[in-house]
């Protein structure tokens, strides 16, 4: 197996797993975590549907789909589809 | 669509894990709609479908469900016109977040580097394997977003994170039961699809070390760093761990709860076993999907579906 190896301010790459092994394990940084995050948090244009202000309660919604003289979309998943766990 | 949604209907997300043993449920169970995952359908406050005839498809038209709610009489969509009452009471045995945890949203994501050696994110049709792993069923997706988990915290577990008489450069202990929790559900790849929590043995070395950097009157500032290792037949992920955590000294509350991984993932019995990085970013998330006056199933029930047990943390 290849593990990645992450130095503070230098160029990093997946190393080969002889290699690997005669090094010990760099630390990720904050830096470097600051330039990640933007990265892997959804952009604006990505998860469309998380602009929707979902409630979890069927009930909650049913009172507030009364209120508002609104239908209501029930979306159901294996786990909540907003985050699965 | 989304538009459709946000001006018109009442979002509900659930999931299919059961029904509560009250009202709500009755309701639910009333509703007669074909359910599974990933379906949505749409009905009205007083119980009536508005997805038929395609009612029993996968996905309901909805476009053509907000015009037969168009359709229906006012008595059935002026506002005010159905009453729905507060529950009385609610099922006590059903799954509820903590009174007083806080819920961390992680998103997980298939980075690369370019040629220069920045980090860039991973584009075009991009292979994943099907939720079991299968090496002979393998799935693309064009452009993947990030898949995402929750995780609730709950007070005893959050508080174990904050130093009594802090000062910088002390250590904080990070309790097992609390790095375990974070870690196996949240270093996963939910990027297809959900997926199944780490087992507990799969956590083959875990190093976090939590310091304290910085101490005011305002605030407690501390960095958490480390690594993980996960190991199971189908699937490893071995990552570094960096994270940023404030503490509000006056607001009794953290501020901030940062926490980035990026690794290198596998899939042992794919032919070829080439990898991916998976990068993964943790964050605080405020209480937006409260419902009061509880927050039912969400975040973290579903996961005791899929090998995690609270029990044994």
């Amino acid at each position: 197996m290849r593990k990645i190896l992450i130095a503070a301010g230098a160029m990093l790459a997946l190393a080969p797993a002889s290699a690997q092994d005669a090094q010990p394990r760099a630390s990720l940084d904050l830096a470097e975590a600051g330039k990640l995050r933007p990265l892997i948090r959804p952009s604006e244009n990505e998860a469309r549907w998380d602009q929707i202000l979902w409630t979890t309660s069927l009930w909650d919604g049913r009172m507030r789909a009364a209120a508002e003289g609104k239908p209501m979309l029930i979306w159901e998943a294996n786990g909540n589809p907003l985050g699965i766990t | 669509m989304v538009k459709l949604v946000k001006e018109h209907f009442v979002g509900v997300a659930t999931t299919l894990h059961g029904r509560p043993e009250d009202e709500e449920g009755k309701f639910f169970n009333a509703l007669k709609c074909s359910w599974g995952t990933g379906r949505y359908h749409c009905v009205t406050a007083g119980g009536k479908p508005l997805c038929a005839p395609e009612g029993d498809s996968f996905m309901c038209n909805v476009p053509a469900a907000w015009e037969r709610w168009k359709a229906l009489p006012e008595s059935e969509r002026k506002p005010g016109a159905v009453q729905v009452p507060h529950l009385k009471s609610y099922d006590a045995a059903f799954p509820k977040r903590p009174e007083g945890s806080i819920i961390l949203k992680s998103y997980n994501r298939i980075l690369e580097r370019g040629k220069q050696g920045e980090w860039r994110r991973k584009t075009g049709s991009v292979h994943r394997l099907n939720l079991n792993q299968d090496p002979k069923d393998p799935r693309y997706i064009q452009d993947p977003e990030p898949g995402r988990t929750w995780v609730w915290l709950d007070e005893a577990k959050w508080r174990s994170l904050v130093p009594a008489q802090a000062k910088v450069g002390d250590i904080v202990a990070v309790p097992e039961t609390v790095a375990n929790r974070i870690l196996r559900l949240t270093m996963m790849d939910t990027i297809y699809c959900f997926s199944w929590p780490w087992n507990p043995a799969a956590m083959k070395s875990k190093d976090l070390k939590l310091q304290v950097t910085d101490v005011s009157a305002a605030a407690v500032s501390m960095r958490l760093e480390g690594s993980v290792v996960f190991e199971e037949p189908k699937r490893t992920f071995d990552a570094a761990i960096v994270g940023e955590l404030v503490y509000d000294v006056k607001e009794k509350a953290f501020k901030k709860f940062d926490v980035t991984a990026v690794g290198d993932w596998t899939w042992p019995n794919r032919e070829g076993k080439p990898g991916q990085i998976i990068g993964v970013s943790v964050e605080l998330w405020p209480h937006r999907f409260a419902s009061a006056p509880y927050d039912r199933f969400f975040p973290g029930y579903s996961m005791q579906h899929y090998g995690y047990d609270e029990s044994k943390e």
